[in-house]
């Protein structure tokens, strides 16, 4: 397991404990400049590149875009064209934008998410969202997909 | 032009089947709170510096992206409503103070519509003009009129800011869309109160849309009248800088001083450097050997045109030719540069003449060489047409050292005019300015006495009597140099005599405790002097003074206050006397381009000429006082020299306040003169 893990280069990490020092050290490098995605309090995810963090979990990501749901007006419309042309689902896209480099201060996250290629978390054996949990999250997100009314 | 930006990254698929993302938000909170206080944990190539220009994520002030509670990000705005004409005439208004801040906030290359040619907008606008012609009589006549203005106000800023047909053009026509764009835009400034605003037209989240910037930064609000302002500035300089197309010599080039906004001294770049051609017309090589034709050598057999057809490698012409070829290619590009500096912001000039002054120096030695090798060829090639070349004389040498010596003395000007020295450290600074310039007039006396001398042996070689003049072309070429020599001697001679006059003011100031050091608990006047010197620290000739050295000629402490006195009286007399003169040089006297050069130039010379006058009453007032001061001491102690550091209560005597102003209060930045008044 633990090899698994290191060939992923991501350290895992038992949750229920208080990790190490070196432990929690060595984890947090293991992430660096992997893809993160981090959910803010206003409901924006931004995807970038980690680089660094503090005590206080504050984030630089770089390279970083920004994602919003689609407004309400935006899934109205493509509610009505679904409607239209008799499509089961409807597709609305995520509104994105180029950032570059930000700074996510601790306080505003609401959650973090590291990306991993789905044929190697399958084996890591490290925490990986469970599969209804993940459905759920691509629904919410996934809205090229996104089933409405 | 090339972005900025490095291209972005294309948006990650965040859907993409092969990738899932794995939820570590608990793990990661536990791993942050085992870190000591202040721990920060970090990619190794990434700088912490860096991160000082990420965007703020949720603060209002850099992210344009937060939304408040409740807020929807759909916009209500809709663009296809109909709009009053008072209404469009607000948002093109409001358009163009939004246009003007990307021009005070140095936001450029970054052309919008790219893709379209500048003709079919050029059309469109002609369109919309020749529309509003036709609907004159449904609406208020001077709204159509101030729609118009803004109309042509573009296209005018289009045809001016099109260098490809300026750079070739030197009659007015280039001028002319420069001069239309300041006639509209006193129009728009009259026209402005027709206008209604139409604030919603320009909300957040309509710019959110438009990330005009990297990162995405919130609208910069400029008042309308600001912005009226910027661009009447800005277009007066563009017509300014349309009059470097009238190059007649190089050191036209060099009296520009060129302080406006960024965006046109990118232009006036451009103008004068694209493609190695210097301002479109005139190739590297006229412009080089101009420039030391007429500094050191007017006439000389180097320049000779003939000496390039022939082809015979041990004939002394060929020898001479490629000599000359090599030392070109030598130089041309640290002169070049030298000319870019100039057009850069002043902190920026500064720093990179500290840097250039190396080159230069560096540059000395490859050109000796070089002469050293045209010596025996000159000398073979004088025998027929060019009688009589001293051997001594290293025409080449001079130019570059002349050169050089009068960039040390920049670095040290724009020192006083960026206030990167303590009022203490005026002295010492002026001390060094008055080194330099002594050097390069006595320098320049020599390289003026040759000229005569050369001039003198063209005359002899052409048997001429003494009534007869040159050929017409040598008469002018000698004139030419010889009135550039003039206006250098002058210029050398000015600053020798005022920065003299101006360390020693200094100096009596410091011995009478008018001036004090500030408390320094970390810093010797050893290590400071070290520092101030540095950017001369490595030049080979002239050395720069030791510190002992620097500091017995400066305090000067075998001369009586007294004498400091009397002898800054006469350099800042001196001095005057000299800028007085220079006001007066015409414009070919003065080497400039054009009237408005001309004037600016007469212009500085009098900021200068004030500044001596002002420096001539600041000694004398200070003379004044402190010979009451030895009166009312009495008898006893007349005659000795008052140590004034160990008696500061005598100095309460001299009754006396000095001001040193501020950077742009003074009549001219290189020149800091103190005030000094009398308390009541």
């Amino acid at each position: 397991m633990q090899a698994v893990a290191e060939q992923l280069g991501r350290t895992t990490m038992n949750e229920t404990e208080t990790p190490t020092r070196a432990e929690a050290e060595t984890y947090i490098k293991s992430l660096i400049n992997k893809t993160l995605r981090v959910y803010a309090t206003d409901g924006r995810m931004f995807i970038g590149t980690f680089k660094c963090t503090d005590t206080d979990r504050n984030v630089v990501l770089s390279l970083t875009y920004e994602y919003r749901q689609p407004s309400q007006q935006k899934l109205a419309e493509a509610a009505a064209a679904a409607a239209s042309s008799n499509s089961e689902t409807v597709k609305a896209d995520m509104t994105s934008r180029y950032l570059g480099l930000v700074v996510i201060p601790g306080e505003h996250i609401v959650k973090m998410e590291v990306e991993e290629f789905t044929s190697q978390a399958a084996t890591s054996g490290g925490t990986p969202t469970s599969n209804d949990e993940r459905d759920q999250l691509e629904s919410h997100w996934r809205l090229r997909h996104f089933t409405c009314l | 032009m090339q972005p900025l930006d490095p291209p972005k990254p294309p948006p990650p698929n965040i859907s993409h089947p092969g990738i899932m993302a794995i939820d570590i938000t608990n793990e990661f909170a536990s791993a942050i709170k085992t870190l000591s206080p202040g721990e920060i944990i970090k990619d190794d190539h990434f700088a912490l510096f860096e991160s000082v220009s990420a965007l703020e994520i949720m603060d209002r002030k850099m992210d344009s992206g937060v939304l408040s509670d409740g807020e929807s990000l759909d916009e209500e705005y809709d663009v296809t409503r109909s709009l009053l004409p008072e209404e469009i005439l607000g948002i093109m208004d409001q358009l163009l103070c939004l246009e003007e801040e990307d021009f005070v906030t140095n936001t450029y290359e970054r052309n919008l519509l790219s893709h379209l040619p500048v003709s079919d907008i050029k059309d469109l606008l002609l369109d919309a003009i020749a529309e509003l012609q036709e609907v004159q009589t449904a609406y208020a006549r001077d709204i159509c009129v101030a729609l118009g203005s803004r109309l042509r106000l573009r296209i005018a800023f289009l045809d001016a800011v099109d260098l490809s047909i300026t750079r070739n053009d030197t009659s007015e026509n280039a001028k002319l869309p420069w001069v239309q764009l300041s006639a509209l835009i006193i129009d728009i400034e009259n026209q402005h109160a027709l206008g209604k605003p139409v604030p919603e037209a320009f909300s957040t989240k309509l710019q959110r849309r438009l990330a005009s910037t990297m990162p995405p930064r919130p609208m910069v609000k400029l008042s309308f009248e600001e912005s009226i302002t910027h661009f009447k500035r800005f277009f007066q300089n563009g017509n300014e800088v349309i009059d470097v197309l009238q190059y007649t010599d190089p050191q036209s080039l060099l009296t520009q001083k060129p302080q406006p906004l960024v965006f046109i001294r990118t232009i006036l770049q451009n103008l004068l450097f694209r493609d190695m051609v210097v301002l479109g017309r005139f190739s590297i090589r006229q412009l080089l050997d101009h420039d030391v034709s007429l500094g050191v050598l007017p006439c000389g057999p180097h320049f000779d045109r003939s000496f390039d057809d022939v082809e015979v490698p041990t004939d002394p012409r060929n020898k001479v030719a490629s000599a000359m070829e090599v030392f070109r290619q030598r130089i041309a590009d640290v002169y070049l540069d030298l000319l870019r500096m100039l057009c850069q912001n002043r902190c920026r000039t500064r720093r990179l003449l500290c840097h250039h002054i190396q080159e230069w120096d560096m540059l000395e030695t490859d050109v000796g060489e070089i002469e050293e090798r045209l010596q025996e060829p000159l000398r073979e090639v004088s025998q027929g047409a060019y009688q009589g070349e001293e051997s001594t004389y290293h025409p080449l040498l001079s130019w570059v050292y002349l050169y050089k010596l009068r960039q040390m003395e920049w670095v040290v000007q724009l020192g006083f005019e960026l206030r990167v020295y303590q009022p203490d450290e005026l002295m010492g600074m002026y001390y060094y300015l008055k080194r330099l310039a002594s050097l390069r007039a006595q320098h320049t006396e020599q390289v003026k006495q040759t000229t005569a001398l050369r001039e003198e042996r063209a005359r002899q070689h052409l048997k001429l009597q003494k009534e007869d003049s040159l050929p017409s072309e040598v008469a002018h070429e000698f004139k030419r140099s010889k009135q550039h020599l003039r206006v250098k001697m002058l210029d050398a001679a000015c600053t020798w005599e005022f920065a003299d006059g101006l360390s020693l003011l200094y100096l009596a100031l410091l011995r009478l405790g008018l001036v004090k050091p500030p408390p320094r608990p970390y810093g010797t006047d050893a290590l400071r002097y070290e520092l101030r010197m540095r950017p001369f620290a490595r030049i080979a000739y002239p050395s720069r003074p030791t510190y002992e050295e620097f500091k017995q000629e400066t305090e000067l402490s075998d001369v009586s206050t007294a004498d400091v006195l009397r002898i800054a009286e006469a350099a800042v007399g001196a001095a005057r006397k000299g800028f007085e003169a220079i006001v007066h040089l015409n414009r070919g006297e003065a080497f400039a381009i054009n009237a408005t050069a001309h004037s600016r130039w007469v212009d500085n010379a009098k900021d200068c000429l004030r500044a001596t006058i002002a420096a001539g009453v600041a000694v004398s007032t200070l003379k004044r006082a402190y010979e009451r001061m030895r009166e009312s001491l009495g008898d006893a102690e007349k005659g000795k020299e008052v140590d004034e550091r160990e008696n500061t209560n005598k100095v309460d005597l001299l009754n006396l306040k000095v001001e040193i102003p501020e950077p742009g209060d003074g009549y001219h930045d290189w020149w800091i003169v103190p005030k000094l008044t009398r308390f009541r």
